[in-house]
């Protein structure tokens, strides 16, 4: 008899809920964001897949440990399905469809426009005023020149967990007689809301044919940015600078992020799968107008438990540093996409855990907004090393 | 709500022109021509082979501006893919096993492996899929986690990916990382690997690109030595400059010359046939004798290429002048002995009119201080990505 993929996996599989907790949150994340959601689902097609059940934790969960990368049902399902719900969305785009398009989204979304978030609340909304890098109803403003037409160079799958997954996507744009005029790099982020794949999170980056390839000023900038920022909201963190982390933190545009779990916490409160909920989450979008100072300053931001909880199962944390694989995947003067994450170490140099998340780069005003939060896809937590055994 | 246009409910087939005039006309007034939805339901089943689509014009390829280049066949190998990966983190030689074409060829360090049957792989894994606990590479106790997967080419009968991941002791200790190439392909309906190609490293020498640019230095020789012999109908040169001694495997979707003959004919899509094909595996071996001093058959052979090559290269848009790798081509991981390199070639008219882009995935090995980069070496491919006859005709 012949052991079929994922055989073993689910045999001892025990179920942690505690959905009332996450509705909660959730809840709370959106009036906090200032945003009044309307929810709404991606439709669900023909072949689309429904599983509006929450995922079960998997045996090798250690205690205070959390869901990490190894586990195959983070990627398993996950990936699939999301593929699917990308790969609709952009033929849908290529065949300038507006109905099917919609019928890929989750309502609200965000996308990043140029330097601009957009939040898109309803279906009827998009489909009457479309944002510039979706409309394609050739009135308003749009980036698609009448007769066009699209190809798809390539994708990237750079993040993944059991509700969400990171894609990036690019495009080539023609026009009628067959010339290049634009190229387009994406992030898109999936998600698995209430048993229904979406879109949730998108940015695009435009560029005119004759500028594709020549990113080494607008790379260098982003990295560098994305590398302050970092750095800046890491040393706050470590001198317990409260003030300094809302300075890193503080977003005063319109800003939006797509939260899929990420967080240690609920490990070590033994409720590993609690960020992973499926059943009931009408949106994973925290959307604000623009962080004002009387709502900064009554941030706190976990700093008093911060080094202890961020310390999972291993230890203290001391430190946090990028992930080496940290990179700008396309960038314009204004904006850039890039795949990031950190790891985190206690003083002796321990790895406690890794996390990783895509992210718009943003620049207003001279200053780059962009960090593990205010506009970001994610966080994965790859690998937490509380599940090795070695510290728990 | 989406109204498909009259030609598309009937489901007659148009020309591109009159497609791209209505949907002109048709955007004008807010209606789109040709719904994704549509598309979707013309979709062929998985064992059935692809339709012609509309708006391939006459003499042209099939190429990546048709959706039924990717709406089917990206889902299901990454699909298959992420079986792949799934039952190789599980050590489950069984799920392996399921996810594959038999024969199917792996690049084990600078050879090529081929394995015929599901069988021989439980008998005899080669060692990046070894997971017995009887081979090198995987240590009991280890796991894997996948980085990310990365889609590079597709068409209705294959897709090429890379996927990295990296192995970690039972500890947590970081060991390995894999750097993979995968060739995913629908064989009379069924999706599966044909093609992979590893590259091991410890986990401190992850981000080392030592051996990069004198791969990517190496592949542009080669196409610039290639090139050059198309173009002054060098036979000798045209052939020892992708030829390399040895034993090399291709797995082919149709694409560039394979498609070109067909497309010309009024086959565009024959390249793209599914039902009823059991392999696209191509095995075969050179000896240095043999290129030094090839049969008259060899060259017969190569006389006949160079006579097709100048007959169709030049498809619908003129006459084939010189071809140049695209400036997208990158080394996306290379060591000591093998690379993976994504690359393709751009023909161009005399006038810098562009005729055509195909694109490729390759393992590029290092065999007696030669590295063996050339477009029949270690690939999978091509993808026709645009036929520019479709757009000038």
């Amino acid at each position: 008899m012949t052991r079929k993929v994922g055989e073993q996996v689910d045999a001892s599989a025990r179920q942690v809920t505690n959905r009332r907790s996450f509705l909660k949150s959730a809840a709370v994340a959106g009036v906090v964001g200032g945003a009044a959601l309307v929810s709404g689902h991606a439709q669900n097609s023909p072949d689309s897949w429904q599983q509006a059940t929450d995922p079960q934790a998997p045996s090798g969960i250690r205690p205070k440990g959390s869901l990490d990368c190894r586990f195959p049902m983070t990627y398993s399902t996950s990936v699939v399905e999301s593929t699917k719900v990308l790969m609709r969305y952009y033929e849908a785009l290529a065949a300038r469809d507006p109905e099917a398009m919609a019928d890929t989204l989750h309502f609200p979304f965000v996308t990043y426009e140029g330097p601009y978030a957009t939040l898109v609340e309803s279906r009827d909304k998009f489909l009457a005023s479309p944002p510039p890098s979706m409309n394609v109803t050739s009135s308003g403003d749009s980036h698609i020149k009448a007769g066009s037409y699209d190809m798809l160079d390539h994708t990237e799958m750079l993040i993944f967990n059991p509700i969400g997954v990171g894609h990036t996507l690019m495009y080539n744009r023609y026009e009628e007689g067959g010339e290049r005029i634009l190229q387009c790099h994406g992030i898109y982020g999936v998600t698995n809301d209430d048993g229904v794949w979406g879109l949730e999170y998108l940015s695009t980056i435009f560029k005119p044919a004759n500028q594709i390839g020549r990113d080494e000023y607008t790379l260098t900038s982003v990295d560098e940015a994305l590398h302050d920022n970092h750095r800046d909201k890491v040393a706050s963190r470590r001198e317990a600078d409260l003030p300094m982390v809302r300075k890193m933190v503080e977003d005063p545009y319109p800003h939006g992020s797509v939260w899929i779990g990420g967080s240690t916490v609920p490990g070590i409160e033994g409720r590993p799968m609690a960020p992973y909920k499926v059943k009931g989450v009408e949106s994973r979008l925290r959307f604000s107008q623009g962080d004002t100072q009387e709502f900064m300053d009554k941030q706190n931001y976990n700093m008093e438990h911060f080094a202890e909880v961020s310390g999972a199962g291993v230890g203290t944390w001391a430190l946090s540093v990028e992930i080496p694989e940290t990179r700008t995947l396309y960038a314009s003067a204004v904006k850039g996409h890039y795949y990031s994450g950190y790891y985190r170490y206690t003083a002796n140099g321990t790895v406690i855990s890794e996390h990783r998340y895509l992210g718009a780069e943003i620049c207003r005003r001279g200053v780059w907004y962009g960090h593990d939060i205010a506009t970001t896809f994610g966080q994965v937590l790859y690998h937490d090393w509380t599940n090795d055994g070695a510290h728990s | 709500m989406t109204i498909p246009a009259p030609e598309e409910r009937k489901g007659i087939s148009i020309d591109r022109r009159s497609f791209l005039k209505d949907a002109a006309a048709a955007s004008l007034t807010g209606v789109a021509v040709l719904s994704a939805t549509e598309a979707r339901a013309q979709q062929p089943s998985a064992d059935s082979d692809p339709p012609k689509p509309a708006g391939l014009k006459p003499m042209a390829e099939f190429d990546s501006r048709f959706p039924v280049a990717y709406n089917s066949s990206v889902p299901e190998s990454m699909r298959i893919l992420t079986q792949y990966f799934q039952a190789l983190s599980e050590r489950n030689l069984d799920g392996v096993a399921d996810t594959l074409h038999y024969p199917f060829v792996t690049y084990e360090g600078s050879e090529p492996v081929v394995v015929e049957s599901a069988d021989q792989l439980r008998a005899n894994p080669p060692q990046s899929m070894n997971v017995t606990a009887k081979g090198d590479l995987i240590t009991p106790g280890s796991y894997d986690i996948m980085e990310g997967i990365e889609l590079h080419l597709y068409n209705p009968c294959g897709a090429g990916f890379s996927l990295p991941y990296t192995r970690y002791r039972a500890d947590g200790h970081k060991m390995l990382g894999c750097h993979g190439i995968y060739g995913v392909t629908n064989n009379d309906g069924k999706w599966g690997i044909e093609f992979m190609s590893t590259i091991f490293q410890p986990a401190d020498q992850l981000s080392e690109t030592y051996d990069a640019l004198s791969l990517v230095t190496a592949q542009h020789d080669h196409w610039r030595l290639h090139a050059e012999a198309r173009l002054k109908g060098d036979l000798d040169e045209a052939r020892t400059s992708i030829n390399f001694p040895g034993k090399r495997a291709s797995v082919t979707i149709g694409g560039s010359n394979r498609s070109s003959i067909p497309a010309r004919e009024g086959r565009p899509m024959e390249p793209y046939q599914i039902k009823g094909v059991k392999s696209r595996l191509r095995v075969s071996e050179l000896t240095q004798e043999q290129i030094d001093h090839p049969s008259p058959e060899a060259m017969a052979a190569a006389a006949k290429n160079q006579k097709e090559f100048e007959q169709y290269s030049g498809g619908g848009v003129g006459k084939w002048a010189y071809s140049i790798e695209i400036p997208e081509t990158y080394v996306m991981h290379a060591a000591n002995d093998k690379g993976h390199i994504y690359t393709g070639f751009r023909r161009y008219v005399a006038n810098g009119t562009m005729i055509s882009e195909a694109r490729f995935i390759s393992a590029a090995v290092f065999r007696k201080g030669v590295w063996n980069a050339s477009e029949i070496t270690g690939v999978f491919g091509y993808m026709m990505y645009q036929d520019h006859t479709n757009d000038v005709t």
